[in-house]
């Protein structure tokens, strides 16, 4: 079992850090309205997850992710392509969503808000963007980086154009392509959950900021825990998913 | 000179790996002014070997004298030359040459003229200001001996420095190599895996085994110095490499099974 | 034509073109009329907060946060990534908790810090550093991990000191790429100062923005956006610059 000390370190660090905390809560050391005990949480969002709220949140959650995905996906593939096809506005548009992915998109989410409304449709905008750059951008890249000399290869072998793409550039180029897939879908949910945080607007962003404002200190680190927990889940199976794949 | 009390001497060293043991009681004794190659197929341990003498790796058993004293460290008699690009991709030449006199206090002015004199040497005039990123391989290289060089070592240690440059510009580095130890007179230990460039450099070539890496023989490059390159069209010449590729063939194929294990 | 021109006219051209559609969309009052005002108005606008002085003392507060947050961010994040990076193991423990965190949305934290620091300057401080460390504590652990183990033994074999090796080796050769991750941290403090601005807050930029949103005066919340992003774009190129001026001590 190589790595399995350090796991098992990880997780202690991980049980000290809520031990302390539950410790703090337990004897009163820090305020409750401040901070409150890893199991009272936990017991919280027990109860939440009755009541359905939890679950019903989540998926609103999931759900707008999936869509901005969805539609983030298909344009950013496409013109990852056609960046590809067409070299002189691969290069030129690199550049302009090189920079407009480091500039702070979320920051124009009141712009999404006025024009498209106070809902989820605002959301799925602003996810849309920061989700579809890197997509595109790593397409673009992983078709443009193939070795040269496999599509030598194919050619040498008389393959058609159809050929080639399908055999030998989408395999060479699909690690890359994936990157960029997991990278939007990140974005995306980074973006969905803290828009639903800041416009309150459903989904399990929405529940930490109810929270705040009601002094329920249980249903804030309810919402955070819950947002964090989906975010971790979504790595995870990102994570899982690309090692099966490309486990070479 | 033969008879003179050994520069460099090793006595029983051994390494172990948990499960492996990559060099197995090697002894060797090197004199002053002398130029010995080890070679031995890929995964032998000769460049643990070198590290072990260089003080940079830790031997499991045995020890290692200079002069007659023994030493467990890096010790300021030895210097040494690795194959990888070592040079610091963020100093110039001269700051690259420079480096371990710095390291030791020298001054400015001292460092100066010593690492002027080391690039004349080389031959890298013209090149001191430039960064590794705009020299070429072979010049790098040349930056990476004279780093060592400048620092007065008596022993010089070099762990294949040749083994990333193509064949012309190896065979010119290894005449270039001999000149100067003939102007500087220090003492060579030479690890490679190239037959030609061990008899063309070497005054003694030691054939290491397959791992466990044990000293399997010692052969006498009998070519008079000073020499050039042009040994390599002697008929001594080629008798020496089929003689060495004879006894490093069986080792060879052994070190492909451990491989391909 | 050659190849550095050509490709930066097809981006002024598609800048240009987007302006053009905007403006048309505004002149045809077809679409989202009085919700998307023309560029002109924006400048105006724009102009407005920057003639009477009224944007400056919130841009103070930005930076102010934004600063703050960031320079304990990086003393964090530079000390635990090399830290992390020098030694393999504590680098296996961790690096999987850093990179599962950096992946969740760090807004999401703000009400723990509102109720803990206030609402006033040091929970935007708070929001600045959370964001700010990722980037830079990610950053310094990979370059400090991919120093090249020849340079070590090259210092080593000269009988370099372990001080000296950390500054004339650790140090050099990890500067840019700590660099890249301290540029990639400012612009989140940036991003999460004035994300916490726009939640709960009395001044700062994201304060302008969300009171001309709530007082629905438009031309003036897209001003204030715009002006964001240029201070965004200038921080950016200016550490970019400063970065190639490294470029000398590092490579």
């Amino acid at each position: 079992m190589k790595g399995l000390p350090e796991k098992i370190l990880r997780w202690i660090f991980i049980a000290t850090v809520l031990t302390t905390i539950e410790v703090l809560v337990r004897f009163n050391l820090v305020d409750r309205i401040f901070l409150t005990s890893p199991s009272l949480i936990a017991a919280a969002a027990w109860q939440s997850l009755f009541a359905g709220d939890l679950i019903s949140l989540s998926l609103k959650t999931v759900s707008a992710v999936g869509m901005a995905f969805v539609i983030a996906a298909g344009i950013g593939l496409s013109a990852g392509y056609v960046l590809w096809r067409y070299p002189l506005f691969g290069r030129a548009y690199d550049e302009l969503l090189g920079a407009l992915f480091a500039s702070p998109l979320i920051l124009l989410y009141p712009i999404s808000l006025v024009i498209l409304g106070r809902g989820i449709n605002a959301i799925i905008a602003m996810a849309f963007l920061p989700g579809m750059i890197p997509i595109a951008l790593n397409t673009h890249q992983g078709l443009r980086d193939v070795n040269p000399t496999y599509l030598k290869a194919g050619r040498g072998m008389r393959l058609t154009e159809r050929q080639i793409m399908r055999h030998v550039l989408l395999p060479a180029a699909s690690p890359l392509i994936f990157g960029g897939l997991k990278l939007g879908l990140t974005y995306i949910l980074i973006s969905v959950i803290a828009l639903e945080f800041l416009v309150e607007i459903g989904g399990i962003g929405t529940l930490a900021s109810k929270g705040y404002f009601w002094f329920n200190t249980e249903e804030l680190y309810v919402g955070v825990a819950g947002a964090i927990f989906l975010s971790i889940i979504f790595v995870y199976l990102l994570g899982k998913a690309e090692s099966r794949l490309f486990s070479s | 000179m033969k008879d003179s009390a050994p520069i460099l001497e090793i006595r029983n060293i051994s390494k172990e790996y948990p499960g492996v043991t990559a060099i197995d009681n090697v002894s060797l004794k090197v004199h002053q002014h002398e130029f010995v190659s080890i070679i031995g197929p890929s995964g032998c341990g000769k460049s643990t070997l070198l590290e072990i003498i260089a003080g940079l790796l830790a031997k499991t058993s045995g020890e290692v004298f200079i002069k007659g004293h023994a030493v467990k460290n890096t010790h300021a008699s030895i210097g040494i030359v690795f194959q990888q690009e070592s040079i610091f991709p963020w100093r110039s030449t001269l700051e690259n040459i420079e480096f371990g006199l710095e390291m030791h206090g020298v001054s400015k002015q001292e460092r100066r003229n010593k690492s002027r004199r080391m690039i004349e040497i080389v031959g890298l005039q013209g090149f001191e200001d430039r960064y590794p990123g705009e020299l070429s391989g072979g010049m790098k290289q040349r930056v990476a001996i004279a780093r060592a060089l400048v620092m007065e070592p008596e022993i010089l240690l070099m762990d294949e420095p040749f083994g990333a440059l193509d064949e012309q510009t190896r065979i010119i580095l290894g005449e270039e190599l001999l000149r100067i130890q003939q102007e500087i007179g220090q003492t060579i230990l030479f690890v490679t895996h190239n037959i030609h460039e061990a008899v063309q450099l070497s005054d003694r070539v030691v054939v290491i085994t397959a791992r466990p890496g044990k000293i399997k023989a010692t052969i006498s490059v009998d070519i008079e110095r000073p020499r050039t390159s042009e040994v390599i069209a002697l008929e001594k010449f080629g008798k020496l490499v089929g003689k060495i590729w004879m006894l490093l063939r069986e080792e060879s194929l052994k070190g492909f099974k451990q491989t391909a294990l | 034509m050659n190849r550095v021109t050509k490709p930066f006219l097809i981006q002024a051209g598609t800048v240009l073109l987007c302006m053009m559609i905007w403006e048309a969309i505004v002149e045809s009052r077809l679409l989202f009329e009085g919700i998307v005002p023309s560029i002109f108005e924006i400048m105006k606008a724009a102009w407005l907060q920057i003639s009477t002085g009224f944007i400056f003392p919130h841009l103070l507060v930005t930076m102010y946060e934004a600063f703050v947050g960031f320079a304990l961010a990086a003393c964090l994040g530079i000390a635990i990534g090399i830290a992390l990076g020098v030694e393999p193991f504590l680098r296996r423990v961790f690096e999987p908790l850093i990179l599962y965190f950096a992946a969740t949305p760090k807004i999401i934290l703000y009400p723990i810090f509102l109720m803990m620091l206030g609402a006033k300057f040091e929970s935007k401080m708070a929001m600045a550093g959370v964001s700010a460390f990722f980037p830079i504590v990610i950053n310094a652990t990979v370059a400090a991990a991919g120093i090249d183990r020849i340079f070590i033994k090259v210092a080593k074999s000269v009988g370099a000191s372990s001080f000296q090796t950390f500054t004339r080796v650790y140090l050099p050769s990890t500067l840019l790429p700590v660099f890249t991750g301290m540029r990639l941290g400012m612009g989140a403090a940036f991003v999460g100062a004035i994300l916490g601005e726009l939640k709960v807050s009395n001044a700062g930029l994201g304060f302008i923005i969300i009171q001309a949103f709530n007082h629905f005066r438009i031309p003036e919340m897209y001003a204030s956006i715009l002006l964001t992003f240029f201070l965004a774009a200038s921080v950016n190129f200016a550490m970019t610059l400063m970065s190639a001026r490294l470029r000398r001590f590092a490579y």
